[in-house]
């Protein structure tokens, strides 16, 4: 009876999730958070040699670029792989982040810090533009090195016949792509000085530490880099090509390089200390020389304030979870502790504050202007510190997304980067007083971290309008607000960006990567001279840190910036830095004539375009699965269930077929069938379908009665979320149901017309074991109504609140209230006990058409790590977690009896991301809630916490 | 339950005879010795490596048959003798296949996968099983007439480049970077451990033999086992080697081709292609010619160097052309074969086949054969 009811429930469970019918499964499933369709993308494709490109119309200059790139990197990299990728590649343009971030070709939500991906399931290619050519180069490339690994990879297991469909190890997945697509650059530089400086590099025999994470890339793409030089790059691609010889990929390693982990470690790790131990005998770890301001988190941003009494830096900063915005007081050698001004990544108006990619600013009056991302697209924040309240907040309709925001020194303009339609990141000045918009720059260079001079008459800022051997550099430029003429500043083959100028105007204090990790240089100026605004063509050191500096801010001679060092983002100041740039006396000319100004590049060549179509879909099948049951006491039931959808996702067709028959002459009636359309490019998400469900069933729901049901129909669903936190949705089905008891005479026939409308909100931040963060709250209503029969009758309503106080950094206090009531006749019934609800009772056991449930829980954390080494093998788990728990409650029909309860103790353990192990002790509370039961309970199962 | 176990057992019975008529196949066998007639024993026709025949090729080509394999096929050739082909696969199955109709006569399984080409001497094969895992690395001496193996020879690493037979005896290289001589008694003769690895065809000329190392080194050795000559270049050595009297050509993963000299000991020239070159040049009365993995075709004077023309065919070229009388067959691995015209890389005919191609094309009994990565061997004709 089990393995029946449990493969029913395995198919009405996908059946949930095509009818949006949340009353099915409606105490275990209804939460998440939504992706928002804002926009419908009117799709082009764009047919090259080998990729089919969709892009949307306004994007279609960057598009052609992109083209470009895509068949310039196909031909460098079937060389390097020795390889062709016969299928025409399918590549997806986005042209902003916020637009990448709707995408229906992953299910999930997308976070911000992913730049791409390659999706195996139809071979796509989807990325979002930020601005940045070079970055829109590096990251195509970045994603045809999976097109070729994976797709050479696959050929080779087919020609040998593998079964297995294993991939290398992820780093070297990763660090390949890297590899193989950008040069090594400052940031990649910053983090492995970091790594070895302060000790956390592992070799190949821990990297699984380091699994998935942004340090994983580079280190991947170092020890590559290492494999090339001391071995030669033909031993990557042999790497590839003797993934025959074993499935495990260390046998590979030693096959091909005649060494295996251990013995690698051992050079690569001497490597290191010999190229990044000398690093600091001439420059210096950040919170060595200069004096740190924060010490936990990831902190970035840092401006200074007074009001008047005291000394603040304001800064952005995620510290708990959330991006948000904190002050902290400076002054007399003491710093106080970061006091939260604005918390982000909770409501709506802050989905998110894009902590990565943007900046904020503080006018002398105490005005903070910052971005966040609100329903689809950035806003400008102005919030008052004087009155703790926002004052307003700002959109543009053609800029869909906003960056470095800046006041003039008067407060009374903002300059800020945006990104338009066309992919284009341009300068924009907004004047607060005039509410006015002027746009500065109209073109493909991507001009950021702009700054007002003093007198508001120029603004300095970062371009990659230079370049040299296609390699294009950023350097820096003034535009004067007058007649918009750009003039050059520097012309170096190496980045500079983050200008800003002192306040007397006679200097631009900037970053520059001109040693191989971004330090501070200043350059001396003077804005009133008409032919040359450049007094000495130098550029002069400020700051030699073994790691990068970014978003540096001035106040007369004081400089705070952030920086990076063991593996986080900390805010520094230097008290005095004219002194402390004397130290290093170091000049560099600024001159290089070999720099090309405004260079031109063109999208794809026209021979090389093989046609330009509108979209039109094209159904390819996602997954295709099916069972075959046998049980002695059922017989054997077997079934298919398969999906399709169009490239885009947007639309999807499900089929369901299964069938239970026991004899032949049961075999047309015991058909069991869904199909289901899923609709998703539009804001509103819908689905509609027909079925016929025929089988004989035990349904806990219903009484203690074993039946044979037989029951067709259709059904509509639909989701409106009102943002990234909140949403309606609604459902509607009709369907004939046939039922006859076995054993008994009885049987009913109903049509059931079943509605249900509820609302969802989620903002809950999750840790490795469940919710930590937030709130999470459902509330349902819906009737079930047999109009024709009259047998069934009731109505729904259904309530689910969950909070979680946060108490530190891993702890908080959950709470949870259920309150479920289904009222009429042959009224479903809820069902509770076990880990997921009631604890120490048996799972599943209570029963009743009302049910309440009240659980008070503090999370906490056990036990970060624990190492268990075998001889042959070291195992390593991470982040055991404990809850102390209260719970009570019940379910009932008519008559209410008495409340349930129990308390205990729990450990969680998340095993791999997919799921959580939990084992709960304790003791319920019985006998009208008296007394504790004698002795303890325990339990063992997996799932989230609530 | 009775019905039940019926079925259970039919299944059983089922799943029993597929494997064992899949795992089974006639073992590979000729009725009689064979006259040596119609032989392409070597990968390149012969142990120079020359890939060229000096016959006529009549146009256009029209695919004759398709056979199909059990498993996939690395960069090698046929080999053929009489009216059969034989070819080994990567699952280590070896085909007997009817030369005139591609029918597979027969097939045995050797567990090990064959990475190069099955070697014909004398009505006996010469099986070259790569190392796995488990199993380390052979040649195998098979009689064909008698259908059995006749010794197995242990090689210490991996054969996976091609071998060569140079009057009856065997040379051959292994992963492992040592280099063996094997005589016609199937007995060790010497064996030289360059310290590397190699990933090249070696090519056999006048009483001597060159192969080089994955970092660059290149070895001439003589028959008797002793390294006549060493030296480096600077890059990787992957593609392999052919000569032409005491002339040595080969190309570097950089794309430099060379000619080095053996009788004066030096470099004829270097020259610097457009990319990588895996391919092993081929070499005619005038001229070499070799592909490289941007998919441009060169024919270079094999004197001086000097470009005679330069054809872009896109695609990879990674194995080596064909040379019949004076047109090029040129394998393209974007699932192409070009027929060009020597003289001047006018292409003549281009075929478009299934699969991308693995096989350097074989010309034999005005038969043109080739093997794709789809399994599959194409036979050509006019």
């Amino acid at each position: 009876m089990r393995s029946k009811k449990l493969y029913q429930k395995l198919i009405e469970s996908c059946l949930f999730i095509f009818l949006f019918n949340i009353t099915l499964h409606a105490q275990f499933t209804y939460f998440g958070r939504n992706k928002v369709q804002y926009e419908v993308f009117d799709w082009q494709v764009l047919k090259t040699e080998h990729f089919d490109i969709y892009y949307y119309p306004q994007f279609s200059e960057i598009a052609e670029i992109g083209a470009q790139f895509a068949e310039e990197a196909y031909d460098d990299l079937k060389f390097k792989f020795n390889h062709v990728v016969l299928q025409r590649i399918p590549l997806i343009f986005y042209n902003t982040h916020l637009h990448f971030q709707q995408t229906n070709t992953v299910p999930g939500i997308l976070p911000e810090g992913v730049g791409g991906f390659f999706e195996f399931m139809k071979g796509r290619v989807v990325l979002p533009y930020d601005g940045s050519l070079k970055q829109f180069k590096h990251v195509i490339k970045h994603e045809l090195v999976h097109v070729f690994m994976t797709n050479k990879i696959r050929r080779i297991q087919n020609d040998f016949r593998l079964t297995s469909e294993n991939l290398p190890p992820l780093w070297f997945v990763e660090g390949l792509a890297e590899f193989w697509s950008t040069e090594w650059d400052d940031q990649a530089e910053m983090i492995l000085r970091d790594g070895v400086l302060n000790g956390y590099i592992p070799g190949l025999s821990e990297i699984d530490k380091i699994s998935g994470t942004f340090l994983m890339y580079k280190v991947g793409q170092k020890i590559l880099e290492f494999v090339s030089e001391k071995y030669g790059e033909d031993k990557i691609l042999l790497l590839i090509e003797n993934f025959w010889k074993s499935s495990n990929f260390e046998d590979i390693w030693k096959i091909t390089l005649g060494v295996n982990y251990s013995e690698f470690d051992k050079e690569w790790k001497y490597y290191l200390r010999k190229k990044y131990f000398p690093v600091v005998k001439d420059e210096d770890l950040p919170g060595f020389s200069a004096k740190k301001i924060t010490d936990f988190g990831f902190n970035f941003s840092p401006v200074y304030y007074n009001d008047n009494k005291e000394n603040w830096i304001i800064f952005l900063a995620n510290r708990d979870g959330y991006s948000s915005i904190y002050k902290i007081k400076v002054g007399e050698g003491k710093t106080s502790k970061p006091e939260l001004i604005l918390q982000g990544e909770k409501t709506d108006e802050f989905e998110s504050l894009h902590l990565f990619r943007s900046s904020i600013d503080v006018s002398n009056d105490g005005i903070i202007a910052f971005v966040s991302k609100s329903k689809g697209r950035d806003n400008i924040n102005f919030f008052d510190l004087r009155n703790n309240r926002l004052s307003f907040s700002k959109s543009f309709e053609n800029i869909l997304s906003i960056s470095n925001p800046k006041f003039s020194f008067d407060a009374q303009k903002l300059v800020f980067s945006g990104i338009d339609l066309k992919g284009f990141r341009d300068l924009y000045v907004f004047d607060l007083i005039r509410d006015k918009l002027i746009r500065l720059t109209n073109d493909y260079y991507d001009d950021r971290n702009p700054s007002f001079s003093p007198d508001g008459k120029f603004v300095v800022f970062s371009s990659d309008r230079t370049s040299q051997n296609k390699n294009f550099y950023y350097n820096l430029f003034l535009i004067d607000l007058h007649d918009f003429e750009i003039k050059k500043i520097t012309s170096i083959n190496s980045d500079q960006a983050y200008p800003i100028f002192s306040r007397d105007g006679q200097k631009i204090i900037f970053t520059s990567n001109i040693n191989g990790v971004s330090n501070l240089w200043f350059i001396k100026v003077n804005i009133s001279r008409a032919d040359s605004i450049i007094v000495d063509n130098k550029i002069e050191q400020l700051t030699a840190f073994t790691s990068s500096v970014y978003d540096p801010n001035l106040k007369d001679s004081a400089l705070i910036f952030c920086s990076f060092e063991n593996f986080s983002f900390q805010i520094y100041e230097i008290d005095n830095y004219i002194r402390e740039s004397q130290r290093f006396n170091k000049k560099i000319s600024i001159s290089n004539d070999s720099l090309r100004v405004n260079w031109i590049i063109k999208g794809i060549d026209g021979f090389k375009v093989k046609e330009r179509i509108r979209y039109e879909r094209e159904y390819t099948l996602d997954f295709a699965q099916s069972h075959i049951t046998t049980n002695p006491v059922y017989g054997t039931s077997g079934g298919a269930l398969f999906s399709i959808s169009d490239l885009m996702s947007d639309d999807h067709y499900q089929f369901l077929i299964f069938n239970t028959a026991q004899s032949r002459d049961e075999f047309l009636k015991s058909f069991n069938i869904a199909i289901t359309r899923i609709s998703l490019a539009q804001k509103t998400n819908y689905a509609y379908g027909v079925f016929h469900f025929s089988g004989r069933r035990y349904d806990i729901r219903d009484s203690d009665e074993y039946f044979f049901e037989r029951s067709f129909g259709i059904y509509f669903g639909l989701s409106y979320p009102f943002s990234f936190f909140r949403r309606l949705e609604a459902t509607f089905s009709l369907a004939n149901s046939d039922k006859e008891v076995f054993f008994t005479s009885k049987s009913r026939k109903a049509l059931l017309l079943t509605n249900s409308v509820s609302y969802v909100f989620d903002n809950s931040l999750w840790a490795s074991s469940g919710p930590i963060d937030g709130s999470r709250f459902m509330v349902l209503l819906g009737l079930t109504n047999d109009i024709k029969f009259s047998n069934v009758n009731y109505f729904s309503f259904m309530l689910d609140y969950r909070n979680y106080l946060r108490l530190g950094l891993k702890s908080a206090f959950a709470t949870r209230f259920q309150f479920f009531f289904n009222e009429g006749k042959e009224a479903r019934r809820f069902f509770m006990g076990g880990n997921w609800d009631l604890r120490g009772y048996p799972r599943w056991s209570i029963r009743g058409e009302k049910l309440w449930l009240t659980s008070f829980e503090f999370r906490f954390p056990l036990i970060d790590q624990i190492t268990v080494r075998f001889p042959f093998l070291t195992m390593n788990l991470f982040e055991f977690r404990g809850a102390t728990f209260f719970d009570m409650g019940n379910a009932w029909d008519i008559k209410y009896n008495q409340t349930l309860g129990s308390v205990g103790f729990g450990i969680r353990m998340n095993l791999f991301g997919v799921l959580v192990l939990r084992y709960d002790i304790g003791k319920r509370i019985e006998d009208g809630f008296r007394r504790f039961q004698d002795g303890l309970f325990y339990q063992f199962f997996f799932g989230w916490d609530f | 339950m009775v019905k039940y176990l019926k079925f259970l057992f039919s299944l059983v019975l089922f799943i029993v005879y597929i494997t064992l008529f899949n795992s089974c196949g006639k073992k590979i066998q000729i009725p009689n010795y064979l006259k040596p007639d119609n032989i392409w024993s070597h990968y390149g026709y012969d142990s120079e490596r020359r890939f060229f025949v000096d016959d006529s090729l009549h146009l256009p080509l029209k695919i004759l048959y398709r056979t199909e394999l059990k498993a996939g096929l690395n960069y090698s050739s046929v080999t053929t003798m009489d009216k059969f082909l034989f070819v080994g696969d990567l699952k280590g199955n070896v085909y007997k296949i009817a030369l005139n109709s591609g029918k597979i006569e027969n097939y045995n399984n050797f567990k090990q996968p064959i990475l190069t080409n099955i070697m014909i001497k004398e009505n006996e094969l010469f099986i070259p099983l790569a190392a796995t895992k488990e199993k380390m690395s052979y040649l195998i001496s098979y009689d064909l007439v008698k259908g059995e193996e006749k010794k197995r020879i242990p090689l210490e690493g991996s054969v996976e480049k091609e071998i060569l037979i140079v009057n009856g005896d065997i040379f051959l290289a292994t992963t492992s970077g040592i280099i063996y001589k094997i005589r016609k008694d199937l007995v060790e003769d010497w064996k030289i451990e360059t310290g590397s690895q190699i990933y090249s065809h070696p090519a056999a000329g006048d009483k001597f033999l060159v192969t080089g190392t994955i970092d660059g080194w290149v070895y001439i050795i003589s028959y008797d086992g002793k390294i006549n000559k060493k030296f480096k270049v600077n890059n990787s050595l992957k593609s392999g080697f052919s000569i032409d009297e005491s002339k040595i050509y080969f190309g570097d993963a950089f794309g430099f081709m060379y000619c080095y000299d053996y009788g004066q000991e030096k470099f004829l020239f270097t020259k610097k292609l457009d990319a990588p070159i895996l391919a092993i040049p081929s070499i005619d009365r005038e001229n070499i010619y070799i592909g490289d993995l941007k998919g441009n075709v060169y024919a270079l004077s094999k004197q001086t160097g000097d470009l005679k023309w330069k054809k872009l065919l896109g695609g990879l070229i990674n194995n080596a052309i064909l040379i019949v009388g004076n047109k090029l067959v040129v394998p393209n691995f974007q699932k192409k074969i070009f027929i060009l015209d020597k003289f001047n890389g006018e292409i003549l005919q281009e075929i478009e086949l299934d699969g991308r191609i693995k096989f350097s094309p074989v010309y034999i009994d005005h038969k043109l054969i080739l093997g794709c990565d789809d399994k599959k061997i194409i036979c050509l004709s006019n």
